[in-house]
Formats: C-alpha cells, structure tokens, sequence
C-alpha cells in the first residue's frame, strides 16, 4: 500500500484515511480526529449535556477508533462505524450516570428506626420544568426523558441527519424499527413539551 | 375512522416523509385526506413534523478551542502506553528464545 503524507491524507475519503492508520500512518489519525471533533461533539452533547463530560466521550471516542482500527473493514463507512463507538460508549456512560442518580442506603436490619430509603438526584430526569417557559433547553432535557431507543433513533436521524440505513446499521436494528421509533419518538417528545410544539405553525 | 398508525407501516413512511417535508405534491393530498378523517393520524403527522422541525433548530454544539491539541496530548500517551506494551511484549519473546 502506498504510504501518503499528511498532504495527500487531506485530499483521501474517510476510508481511505483510515486504511492509512491501519497501515501505521499515525498523521491519519490527525485527520479524522479533524474531520469528525464536531459532529462527535454534536451528537454526544445530547446524552451529556455537559461539555467536559461531552469532551471525555469524544476523546475516548477517538482512542477506541485508534485501539480498534484493525477490526474496522472497509464494507462500512467510516462515519457508522465511528458513531457505533460513539453511541455505545454514550449508552454506557447513561447507564452509569442513572445508577449514580440513584442512591439506595441499605437498612440495619437489627435497628427498626433504620429503613431503606432512596435520594432521587433530579438533575437527570426533571418534568416540572416543561411547563413553565419551553425553550431549546426544555427542548434538550426533554430529550433525556425520551426511552433510551427512541432517543437514540431521534438524535441520529434529527441532529445528527443520517439516512434510516445508516441508523439501523449504528443500532443493529431493522430499518422498519428504527422508522417506528423516530415516528414514536417524535411523538412522545411532541407530549412532554406539549404546547411549545403547538405553537409552531406549519 | 382511526388507524393504527403505530402498527401501519406504510403509514410510518407516509408521516416520516411527512415530518421531513420530502412526500410529493399528490402523496401530500393523500394524507391529508386520511388526516380529515382520522383524528390519531392527524395529531401523529403534525406532532411528527412540529418535533423534527423542532429538533433541526436546536444550536450546533462544536467542539471547544485547544480541543485538538488535548486530542493530540492524548493520542501521545496512548502511542507511548502502546510501545510500552510492545517492548515488554518484546522482551518477553527474546527471554523465550533464550
């Protein structure tokens, strides 16, 4: 394979470039890191909503792209399996955030005043904030409140704006479920912010 | 009349197409004529295309300044970490031979 320098990487396709890292040009990591900082950003911002812990998800992003890049195969385009890694390390890093949200403390079984309780963190899920004044904040935390499938399907394909293709194939679902679960989606976040999208004309 | 638009997917398609402003002149006037007839369709298709339109204005988050020199900080460490490996992979294989 011919060895290209940082120059011709630029002028490459995304598979191309990646090719080139597999070959261990390391200047072609550079270049993806380049070509995809914003959009990773972009669509991680919405399972963070905090942009330290948005950047942490992008860099790490990156580092699994680089680990892995002897398993990616040129049958996907570069972009899929990127968001792939990007979206189940999002899921996982969702995951952990909702068990932390959750404190139980156990009771002493022996001490009868010592009962179970739990401290909901409200930070994650709010809902009392969707009817004062909606905006694109609202907006955002109405999305956390999304089922974690139809949110993932809604940022894909509404922020991110990627084909119903290519969206079953990050999820490794059918392309009818993922249709369903955009038109679902849609349509649940439609009843959480309630009237702000009524207001909207057509 | 109410169709099961959840479970219809052809309908699914319509309204997706719908929300995305991408249905032709005449499959336009098709839904529209099932939507005067169907109350579920109607609130499902103008949910559907308020929301996308909706999620399309939401700002653009881009990555912040310096953040491909932190990228790059990073990616040194990884490579560094890496030949680390390497070499005790390396030394290991020649304590071996010997």
């Amino acid at each position: 394979m011919k060895v290209s320098t940082t120059a011709n990487l630029h002028k490459m396709s995304d598979e191309d470039v990646m090719e080139q890292l597999q070959a261990g040009v390391v200047q072609a990591f550079d270049i993806i890191v380049s070509r995809y900082k914003d959009r990773l950003h972009n669509f991680l911002f919405r399972y963070t909503h905090n942009h330290e812990d948005c950047e942490d998800l992008v860099q790490e992003t990156f580092l699994r792209v680089y680990r892995s890049r002897h398993s990616y195969e040129r049958i996907a385009k570069l972009s899929t399996w990127m968001y792939t890694i990007a979206l189940n390390l999002a899921k996982s890093m969702y995951k952990k955030k909702q068990r932390m949200s959750l404190i139980s403390i156990h009771a002493d079984d022996s001490d009868p005043d010592d009962r179970e309780f739990e401290i909901t963190d409200t930070t994650i899920l709010q809902d009392d904030a969707l009817h004062i004044k909606l905006s694109v904040q609202e907006l955002e935390k109405a999305m956390l409140e999304l089922n974690e499938d139809f949110r993932e399907a809604i940022v894909l394909r509404d922020i991110q704006q990627l084909t119903y293709e290519e969206i079953a194939e990050i999820t490794g679902t059918a392309m009818g479920t993922v249709k369903s679960r955009i038109n679902r989606g849609r349509q649940q976040l439609q009843e959480i912010i309630g009237d702000y999208v009524k207001s909207e004309t057509f | 009349m109410n169709v099961k638009h959840t479970e219809n997917e052809i309908l699914t398609d319509f309204i997706l197409d719908y929300s995305d402003h991408l249905l032709t002149p005449a499959e336009e006037r098709s839904l529209r004529d099932l939507m005067a007839m169907c109350d579920g369709t109607r609130k499902f298709a103008i949910s559907g295309r308020a929301t996308a339109s909706l999620l399309r204005k939401l700002p653009e988050i881009r990555a912040k300044e310096g953040f491909e020199q932190r990228m790059a900080a990073a990616f040194a460490l990884e490579l560094e970490d890496e030949t680390r490996q390497a070499n005790i992979k390396n030394c290991n294989n020649k304590e071996l031979i010997n």
